[in-house]
């Protein structure tokens, strides 16, 4: 897995889809091809990032919608992504 | 948006658009004032819980994804005087009680409600009624009284809040013993108890009828815990020797089973996993991984979880499957 160049400190699993906040304060969203991560379809992740470390985070599985916590006092409202049986998903 | 064509193949309902935002940013939420520590939502509840550094606990309705305006901050409850470590809102199971109902819609030949504010008002039992007034529950109760929020932070305390609707937030009762920060809590609606885990290498259970403490125990190193059905699963965070014993219900498999039922206390059972029957606070279980059995060396037990009637385990880089019944324990 791929997209970060810290370390990787919170994971959740949202239907298929790796959340990963970093201590870079990257929030990474990496849909996962077959049983495994693959890299992020988009660095986009980065241009939201948090200025600070990401030290916290909650799904919302019925909104699909994902909330990070940072070390810059702020929590990041973001959308997971509709994403529904990815192993079936060939590009 | 960044939108990617790709071939659907045929899949279970329901089903939606092949759409990857990558985390579209919705809202910045940014009352806060000290870096964030905790956060904990309840999809069926609506409700975010932001806990800070400062040990301030703000509680937000939850949004949908195309929520046009970032939601207001309902309650700012202080109390805490450290950072906040742990929190999670003491609810029934909405799912549970859901599925019950379904149940019994069938079971008197009725279909199930699609709808889920419709199947919650035709609902019967611990929860009477809830409707849902931007984001939050509202009218919600339960046979247990209001709808609490439990916050712990890294002093080891653990304070209960209402949040029902109607409520000012106000601190209900606050729950001292540990001396080092809570790292895990876990509610059980069936028995209306409390489970925390804190870096003192203790456990507790709380009754939150009273706010007494039911039970402590010390268990070595640090642990995370999980609560379903009045059975408390224990674990030791960190590494654990395998068994090198086969045999038991679970032989064939990664795990063995320890027949311990009845069996006093359950310190000694740090190296696995432990099943307490939370009214008798006796060991059900004791559950080792098995050595040899496709794994080897030192585990890294690092989650707990019950998903429907599986025990989660998240050890090392795999994740084990337990299917789990008062009677015996059977790897999935």
């Amino acid at each position: 897995m791929t997209g970060s160049n810290a370390a990787v400190w919170h994971v959740r699993l949202h239907l298929g889809v790796v959340v990963a906040g970093c201590a870079s304060g990257h929030v990474l969203l990496l849909p996962i091809d077959g049983d495994r991560p693959r890299r992020s379809l988009q660095d986009g992740a980065a241009a939201t990032a948090h200025a600070g470390s990401v030290t916290c985070m909650a799904v919302d599985a019925r909104h699909h919608v994902v909330y990070t916590g940072g070390a810059d006092r702020t929590v990041k409202v973001r959308v997971s992504g509709a994403l529904c049986c990815p192993t079936r998903l060939h590009a | 948006m960044l939108t990617r064509r790709a071939r659907l193949a045929p899949c279970p309902a329901p089903r939606q658009a092949w759409s990857l935002p990558a985390g579209t940013l919705l809202f910045t939420l940014a009352e806060h004032r000290a870096a964030l520590t905790s956060l904990y939502v309840h999809s069926d509840l609506g409700v975010l819980v932001a806990g800070t550094a400062d040990g301030t606990v703000r509680v937000f309705p939850t949004v949908p994804a195309d929520a046009s305006a970032a939601p207001l901050c309902r309650w700012t409850l202080h109390g805490h005087v450290h950072a906040i470590s742990a929190i999670i809102v003491a609810a029934p199971d909405l799912a549970h009680e859901r599925g019950k109902a379904d149940d019994a819609l069938a079971d008197a030949g009725e279909a199930p409600a699609d709808d889920h504010a419709a199947g919650q008002a035709r609902r019967r039992g611990p929860v009477a009624a809830t409707t849902t007034v931007g984001g939050i529950a509202a009218g919600l109760s339960t046979a247990a009284g209001p709808l609490r929020l439990l916050t712990a932070s890294q002093d080891g305390q653990i304070r209960a809040w209402d949040v029902s609707e109607h409520a000012s937030g106000v601190c209900l009762a606050t729950l001292a013993y540990h001396t080092r920060a809570v790292t895990t809590l876990a509610y059980d609606p069936a028995s209306n108890t409390l489970a925390s885990a804190a870096l003192d290498e203790r456990v507790a259970l709380w009754d939150l009828s009273t706010y007494g403490r039911l039970y402590r125990r010390y268990t070595p190193g640090s642990s995370t815990l999980t609560l379903r059905d009045s059975v408390l699963v224990v674990g030791r965070m960190g590494g654990f020797a395998p068994s090198g014993v086969s045999g038991g219900a679970g032989s064939s498999s990664s795990w063995d089973a320890d027949f311990t039922a009845g069996a006093g206390g359950w310190a000694d059972a740090a190296a696995g996993l432990s099943l307490v029957d939370v009214r008798t606070r006796t060991v059900l279980r004791r559950l080792v991984p098995l050595q040899g059995a496709g794994r080897g060396g030192t585990e890294t037990l690092q989650h707990l979880a019950f998903s429907d009637n599986c025990l989660v385990v998240g050890m090392g880089d795999a994740m084990t499957l337990l299917r789990l019944s008062r009677s015996r324990a059977v790897r999935r």
